[in-house]
């Protein structure tokens, strides 16, 4: 009766023996992983805009080329969301950075119109876009005092802040 | 007659020196060798992953090459395990997902293979690497890196 008790106990026990790892030994050595995350374009390389047929994985994120200080640089900016941006110095004048300095701003109208007719509401007054734009103010600079062509046909300036 | 005299005493010098044994006695006796088997392993290479923010495809870490050496005949195991930190008890042949604490980019470790049996050379493994695309990580300039995280480094462990 009392091995017939224990019988299952001793089952027990040394099915758990036999499923134990029994290692005669262990050695062990550190693994170091390193990761360089680039940003698109970041190197220089002109961003590529997503492919509109592509789900938006970070719909309103943007990434700029590095920006300068040389006069006459060129960044273009390129959203997940699908919109291109272009920005230049304008002529004769610094790139400064990214706060502050004169800019001029281009976009694909075709695939931002939304954005345009906003800023066509308001054209002096703050817009915040999609994407890194977070700031930008448009003005007329050949028509600035008073009324002329339709404003809509003139050349455009704006201040890009990032 | 000198002559004769000094010749045999050289002969009875001689037969004195010749070993004459009576008998012979053996006793066999045994080597005993306790050999105590181990392995050991390189330090691996560093893994290392080259990723462009958002990129749609996924991104294969190159190095991790490591080599163990075990006692001839001797079966053991590779596993890993997330950070540094003692005990080294891991079983699990993979590191499903980190996510580095600088960069914020989560990866994946494992092995191209995961057991082995012991040649007395030394025997070729890497760690591998996968990071899914997709990911934006972070970064304020052009190009980070992940030197300065506090999860970078993770640990191979042989069991034998």
């Amino acid at each position: 009766m009392r091995s017939a008790t224990f019988a299952p106990v001793l089952t027990t026990v040394m099915a758990l023996l036999a499923g134990a790892p029994s290692w005669a030994g262990s050695t062990d050595k550190s693994v170091t992983v390193s990761i360089t995350l680039s940003q698109p374009g970041g190197s220089g390389v002109a961003p590529v805009p997503p492919q509109p047929a592509q789900p938006s994985q970070r719909a309103g994120v943007c990434y700029s080329r590095s920006l300068s200080e040389k006069t006459g640089a060129s960044v273009q900016v390129v959203c997940d969301s699908g919109q291109f941006v272009s920005i230049e110095a304008v002529p004769g004048q610094p790139f400064l950075g990214v706060h502050g300095g004169a800019f001029r701003y281009s976009m694909s109208i075709d695939r931002d119109r939304s954005l345009y007719e906003a800023a066509a509401k308001d054209p002096f007054g703050w817009r915040t876009g999609w994407g890194t734009v977070t700031m930008l103010r448009l003005y007329d600079v050949q028509h600035a005092g008073g009324p002329g062509d339709f404003w809509a046909d003139r050349p455009l300036e704006l201040l890009v802040s990032f | 007659m000198k002559r004769i005299l000094t010749a045999t005493a050289i002969a009875a010098a001689l037969a004195a020196g010749n070993a004459q044994a009576a008998g012979q006695a053996t006793s066999g006796f045994n080597v005993t060798i306790n050999l105590t088997s181990a392995c050991t392993v390189t330090a691996p290479t560093d893994v290392v992953f080259a990723y462009t923010s958002l990129q749609s495809g996924a991104s294969a870490a190159s190095g991790g090459a490591f080599s163990v050496s075990c006692t001839t005949s001797l079966p053991y195991t590779l596993a890993l395990q997330a950070g540094t930190t003692p005990p080294f008890n891991s079983v699990a042949t993979t590191i499903p997902s980190i996510t580095d604490n600088v960069v914020q980019l989560t990866y994946s470790l494992g092995l191209s293979g995961t057991s082995g049996v012991g040649s007395g050379v030394a025997q070729n493994f890497n760690v591998t690497g996968n990071m899914n695309g997709n990911q934006a990580g972070t970064c304020a300039a052009a190009t980070c890196d992940n030197l300065t995280s506090t999860n970078r480094r993770q640990t191979l462990i042989v069991n034998y």
